[in-house]
Order: structure tokens, then sequence, then C-alpha cells
């Protein structure tokens, strides 16, 4: 069995933690919450004291990454939780564009299509998921992990990863046909290629 | 971002005084795992391995031909008691082994279910449930050799019954483990099937048109010692409660 002390475990190491993973903590609960910023303070908050108090679990030879992220999302869904509220809103992140262009070229929409108009419903739509679904979006598409990343995240064999992946493409791409049906023509919505 | 934030993270922690929870906790939690996936494999190749052979004992394979739902009293007594422990303790597993997630549910399920499946075939072959049954007699009888094989037989309402061959002439005696009589008819084949002779203890299975009375078609032997072992008592010697006997 390997030993559980590790370079984190040490106050230097976890500083050195907290200073790399919170940005990226708040984007991704920001994205996968749709909350506003003192929100998904709050909640990255409690993750890293969670990380800190079950340090010794963590076993370094896997993605220190992949571990906060999934107490990251284990706290959002604890807050969703706790305030029995499901994410509603659409906070625009900087940066958010270039990457949700990269959801909307993934399902096929075409490029002149693709405007800020098209984006904006994009973001709705996302919001409108389930939760697994949209973790595995954002965390694809959004955080740019691997499936092997996003299946120790959400615990989840790599086979459902692709799976939750395809599904999420094509239950979002039917959300936008449903919603914005004057955005896109019908024919021209669907998941390019299964994941 | 607030820039910060990163340090009024770790002010927080400092002032909540939190320390990691010990490094021994999550060694055990790991050890735990592994050793209730080792127990229960190993319980499962075991009581496997002892239901098979005790439906073997109980002559089992006699009656799945006339009577295929028997299977589920054999096999799912003891087996079917640790395969619950089994699954629950491998759900557990999963999601506590470091990358057990990874594997899908069911593949989980399956390969257990080969090794253990796999040891019970060792176990047979070495002999083990010989050596499991005084304990399982002693613990848990109605799951035991015996507990089963008395179900299994003890069943006039689907044709079974089993006992001790009480008397021969002028027509064939059994008495069932409740001391009930039995009149056996027997046609001469199926009397030709086993040796038959006081003493015996058989089990059969025909047809019961009326308590008391049985049309056997098949006649085996009871391999199993009853448990309530009596030594053969002479018909003379016990008052006649049977009053069925043919002429």
């Amino acid at each position: 069995m390997r030993s559980q002390t590790h370079i984190y475990s040490s106050q230097e190491g976890f500083e050195s933690l907290v200073h790399e993973y919170t940005p990226a903590l708040l984007r991704f609960v920001q994205r996968l919450a749709n909350l506003d910023l003192p929100a998904a303070e709050d909640i990255v908050q409690d993750t890293f004291v969670t990380a800190w108090k079950y340090i010794y679990s963590f076993d370094p030879s896997y993605s220190v990454k992949a571990w906060l992220y999934r107490i990251a999302r284990q706290q959002t869904v604890s807050a969703f939780r706790r305030t029995k509220n499901r994410p509603t809103g659409a906070y625009h992140l900087e940066g958010d564009e270039e990457l949700l262009h990269s959801i909307a070229s993934d399902i096929d929409v075409p490029s002149e299509v693709a405007s800020k108009l098209m984006l904006d419903a994009i973001h709705e739509a996302l919001g409108t998921l389930p939760e697994d679904l949209r973790a595995v979006l954002v965390l694809r598409f959004m955080d740019d992990m691997s499936y092997d990343d996003i299946a120790d995240v959400l615990r989840k064999p790599p086979g459902t990863i692709a799976t939750l992946l395809h599904r999420g493409k094509k239950q979002l791409a039917e959300t936008l046909r449903r919603h914005y049906p004057s955005l896109v023509h019908e024919h021209e919505l669907s998941p390019k290629n299964p994941a | 971002m607030n820039t910060n934030f990163p340090q009024k993270i770790l002010h927080k922690i400092e002032e909540m005084r939190l320390s990691p929870l010990p490094p021994w906790l999550f060694l055990v939690k790991k050890w735990a795992v592994y050793v209730l996936l080792v127990l229960s494999v190993l319980l499962g190749a075991l009581s496997l391995a002892y239901s098979v052979w005790g439906a073997q004992e109980a002559q089992m394979l006699t009656i799945l031909p006339e009577d295929p739902s028997a299977i589920f009293f054999s096999l799912f007594s003891l087996w079917g008691f640790v395969f619950l422990i089994f699954v629950g303790s491998a759900l557990w597993s999963i999601e506590n082994t470091e990358r057990g997630y990874r594997v899908p549910l069911l593949l989980w399920i399956l390969s257990n279910l080969a090794v253990t499946g796999a040891l019970a075939l060792v176990f047979l072959a070495v002999g083990i449930p010989e050596q499991m049954d005084p304990l399982i007699e002693a613990g848990i009888p109605p799951m035991s050799r015996a507990g089963v094989s008395d179900g299994l037989w003890d069943m006039p309402g689907r044709g079974r019954v089993h006992g001790m061959i009480m008397q021969m002439e002028p027509s064939i005696v059994l008495e069932d483990p409740m001391g009930m009589q039995w009149n056996v008819l027997v046609s001469r084949d199926t009397r030709m099937q086993i040796p038959l002779e006081e003493g015996r203890r058989v089990g059969i299975l025909g047809d019961v048109p009326e308590p008391g009375e049985i049309h056997a078609r098949v006649i085996v032997p009871a391999r199993k010692p009853l448990p309530r072992q009596l030594p053969p008592k002479k018909l003379q010697d016990r008052p006649n409660t049977l009053n069925m006997q043919r002429k």
C-alpha cells in the first residue's frame, strides 16, 4: 500500500495547491452552477477546507487536479441540495466565448450562425441540462480535460463518460432546436460524432 | 477573482485550526476494502461449493427435470445470502477503491462471480464442503446438507417423499422423518432402480393420490444420514399405525 504522505500534505505544498488551482476551480464552479462570484467563492473555500481535511486520502500517483475538481463538484452539488436551488442564471465569464465556440462547432452549428446570439443561447441551454451532463460538457470543452481525468472527477468509467458526453451534446442540440428554432434550421443541429 | 482570495482561504483554514485526518485512517479504509473483497470472494466460493455439493447429495438432478424451481431451494439457501453480501461489498468497494469506479459495475460483478466460481470448483475438488458440513449443521441447520435434502424431499404435495424403508413385504412401507408411514406402490421397473431393503433410506419421486400413499416413479438412495437418524426398528416391535397397507 502506498504511503499517504506527499508534497501536498505539507503546509507549503498545500499553499501552492491553493494558489495554483483557485482560479480554475472558481471558473469550474461558476460554469457548473451558473453562480455569481461570491457564491462560487464560498464553494471553492469549502472545497479547499475539505481537501485539507482529507489531504492524506489523496494518492499522489493520480491527478491532483481531478481530485480537487471532484471535491469541488461534490461541494457544488451539496450546496444545491442545501438550498434546494437549481442553477438557472447565466454568468458569462471571460474567455467563455472561445470555449462556447468549441461546443458550437462540435454540435455542428455552421460558423455563420455561431454568432454571439447563438453563443448566448448555448450558454442558456447548457444551464438547463441535468447536472451530470453539464459537468461532462464543462469539463471536456471548458476545462479541456481528458476522458480519464473526467472519469476521475465524476467517478465513472471512461466509457460512461463518452456516453454522457454524446448524450449531453445531443440534448444540448435538442434544447437549442426546441427553444431557439429561429436561430438555426432543424437539420443543422445534430451532434457531429458520437463521442 | 480577488487576488487575495487564495490567501483568504488559507487564513480561513488556519483560523479554523483544522488538522488533516490522520493518514492511518485512510490506510485502514483502503485495507478494509481489499479485505472485504477477498472475504466476499472466499465466503462466496465456500458457500457456492457447499450449495452445489449439498444439491448433489440431495439428488437434486433427479428432481430438477420434474420441478425446475427446486434449484432455488438449494442454491439460494446459503449461496443467496452470501451473494447478497458479496454484491453489497462489491458496490461499496467500487466507491472506495482508488479507481474501482472505472470498472463498470457489471464487469465487477461478473469477474468476481467468475473468480468465485473457479475457487468453488477447487474447493469442491479438494472436499472442503464435507469438512464444512458439521459446522453448518451445528450453526444453521436449515441450510446444511441435511436441511436442504429434507426440504427438497419432504414435499408430498409435489410428489416427493423420503425416509427409511420399514417393511418390504407384503408391500413396501416407508417412514418419513416426521414419523408418518407411507405405503409405496412400485412397478417392477422402478423397483429395479436400486436395491431395496429394510432399513435403507431412500427418496421417492412419484404421485401422491392421498396422504400415506405414493406411486413411485423414481427411487434414489438418500445419501445423507437423516438428522433424526435412528437405528432401524423391526415393524413387529412397533405399534401398527399403518392403516393403508395394501393387501
